[in-house]
């Protein structure tokens, strides 16, 4: 399954990568990747073409992937966490509060980034993290009823803290200025624009550790869900790995966050759809879910990016057209369960 | 196994219960009965080590209970709750791999949790889900966990919170019977029971609870008399004898 998901991404990263103002067939695309490696393919293509597939299309598909597989992976788990299927982190206001966090120190953080050159480069994504974690501690905190996450209380919870993180928005577009201003756009509706190797690493690097410490409470997550009295009674520290999901998911989405902006829907469809498929355990779902939303993430950039070309519309609209109508659909299903 | 000493508990102003000792020995099935707010689930809890006591100690295999971590606790006793909000959609058999402790050979763990489910009598549900299983089922699936996470080999505890309430005669035996077998084979079981007919028929002592103090405990015949039922639940009943051994009990008008 995990291969066939890894086969599926692989495929829609190649076409993708071949997709744009200049037009290049998967083989080309795959034999620039060789090329660096020394190893000649049948498909021809120009020291040029070389470059765009290296410097331009590879960095955004590989940002796509990065992204996706921190956004899906971070999802599955905040779901596991609380046993809500709607606990995606743009739903639930998470991305928001990094994004607010993220925009605040682009406008307002430039004497902070003079007075620490040295760690400067590292200050947005650090901004990110800590609003994703002041954001996920509030969102939690306001849904948990004894001990019990309740589906109204998060989804109002995530409008109040939207609500909030748009005002705060807001507030720093009177005092921002003209490319600060463009800056605060991209934020909210979320681009992988940006991409440039760098940023792809920045990004990779604290999504690939919060993935993989994740991975390590999967037996605790299934033993989460069923309930906290019964997890606690087989041996989980719930409040240890509480705390340490929640930060590990507000690394994720952070990192995430700081690359490309709020991304929503990525985290809430594709979990489900591999719940579906292949049943609840987080031993195949965190995996298989980051895998997914990475192809999902893909697919919707490419998509973005060539709809209305040479005009780019931002991924979280397309995001969003997808999530919506899930959403909907799984509000309409929990009504008729009764909950 | 189990030791409760001078165990208070107080939630806001009530007191919940006051001042109960209990024992509980490996190799006893011991039924906590009482009326419905008599402290019987708070008990259980704290014996549990669900809850800390405000007051008193409870020791377990002569550790105390509180402060212990929860997989210390886990290698020690298990707990059946009396509802569970299990709503993924894991088939029987893995719901009853959650209980298994550490990891191992998944074949092996399989055929185990299989095993399990066969002596609960749902080893032909094995691959249902378990949002599909009707409410008796599920609470079979759940004490099938439970169990597992037990093991056979005696020497702990097991806490079970009206663990007959979904279930229909027939399984209630069932049950019963698999919690005795579990005391039989060495562990400590305490069962919440209202059904004081299956109390008297399955417990090997009783312990009544009466407004959080612990009335009476001993074997079934010296608790379940007629005038001790009676001031205690505030309604006649007949304690009659059956034929073979045993009591019937039920509430007179």
């Amino acid at each position: 399954m995990l291969g066939g998901l890894a086969l599926a991404l692989a495929a829609i990263a190649i076409v993708a990568a071949g997709v744009g103002a200049v037009p290049l067939s998967p083989g080309q695309v795959v034999a620039a990747m060789a090329a660096p490696l020394g190893v000649e393919l049948p498909w021809g293509l120009s020291p040029r073409e070389q470059l765009i597939v290296w410097t331009i299309r590879l960095p955004r598909v590989a940002l796509a992937i990065v992204v996706g597989a921190g956004l899906g992976g971070a999802g599955a788990a905040l779901q596991g966490l609380v046993r809500n299927p709607l606990a995606d982190p743009r739903l639930v206001g998470v991305s928001d509060g990094a994004a607010l966090a993220a925009v605040g120190y682009l406008v307002l953080g430039a004497p902070l980034a003079a007075a620490l050159p040295a760690v400067s480069p590292w200050l947005l994504p650090a901004a990110a993290f800590a609003g994703g974690l002041v954001s996920t501690r509030i969102a939690l905190g306001l849904a948990r009823v004894d001990g019990e996450t309740s589906s109204l209380r998060l989804i109002l919870g995530g409008v109040a803290l939207s609500a909030l993180a748009g005002a705060g928005t807001g507030l720093l577009l009177f005092v921002a200025d003209d490319a600060q201003l463009r800056s605060v756009a991209f934020w909210s509706l979320g681009s992988l624009g940006g991409a440039t190797w760098s940023l792809v690493a920045a990004a990779a690097l604290p999504i690939a550790v919060a993935l993989g410490l994740l991975l390590r409470h999967r037996d605790d997550l299934d033993r989460l869900l069923l309930g906290e009295a019964e997890a606690r009674h087989v041996g989980v520290e719930v409040e240890a790995v509480t705390r340490r999901v929640v930060l590990l998911v507000a690394l994720a989405v952070g990192a995430a966050v700081a690359a490309c902006g709020a991304i929503g829907f990525v985290g809430l469809v594709v979990p489900h759809l591999v719940r579906g498929w292949l049943g609840p355990s987080h031993r195949t779902l965190l995996l298989a879910s980051a895998l997914g939303a990475a192809a999902l993430l893909v697919g919707a950039d490419l998509v973005a990016r060539t709809v209305a070309a040479p005009a780019e519309v931002p991924v979280g609209v397309i995001t969003a057209l997808i999530g919506a109508p899930f959403l909907l659909a799984r509000v309409r299903g929990a009504r008729a369960e009764g909950r | 196994m189990i030791a409760a000493r001078d165990v208070t508990v107080r939630i806001g102003g009530a007191a919940l219960v006051r001042g109960v000792s209990l024992d509980v020995a490996a190799g006893e099935l011991v039924a906590l009965i009482g009326p419905n707010g008599a402290g019987k689930s708070t008990l259980l809890a704290v014996l549990a080590g669900d809850r800390a006591p405000t007051a008193g100690t409870v020791t377990l295999g002569g550790r105390p209970v509180p402060g212990q971590t929860a997989q210390a606790l886990a290698a020690r006793r298990a707990v059946l709750p009396q509802a569970s909000q299990l709503g993924a959609a894991f088939t029987a058999v893995e719901v009853v791999e959650l209980g298994q402790r550490g990891g191992g050979d998944p074949v092996r763990r399989r055929r185990l949790a299989r095993r399990r489910l066969d002596a609960v009598e749902l080893g032909g549900m094995a691959e249902r889900a378990y949002p599909t299983l009707s409410g008796g089922e599920r609470q079979r699936v759940q004490l099938a966990r439970v169990l597992e996470q037990l093991g056979d080999g005696g020497g702990r505890a097991l806490f079970l919170d009206e663990p007959t309430a979904a279930l229909d005669p027939r399984h209630q035996q069932v049950v019963l019977g698999l919690a005795r077998a579990a005391a039989r084979a060495g562990h400590a079981v305490v069962a919440v029971l209202h059904d004081l007919s299956l109390a008297a028929r399955w417990a090997d002592r009783i312990a009544l609870l009466d407004r959080g103090l612990l009335v009476a405990c001993g074997p079934v015949a010296e608790v379940m008399r007629p005038e001790r039922l009676r001031s205690v639940y505030g309604v006649d009943f007949d304690v009659v004898a059956r034929p073979g051994g045993g009591l019937l009990i039920s509430a007179a008008s």
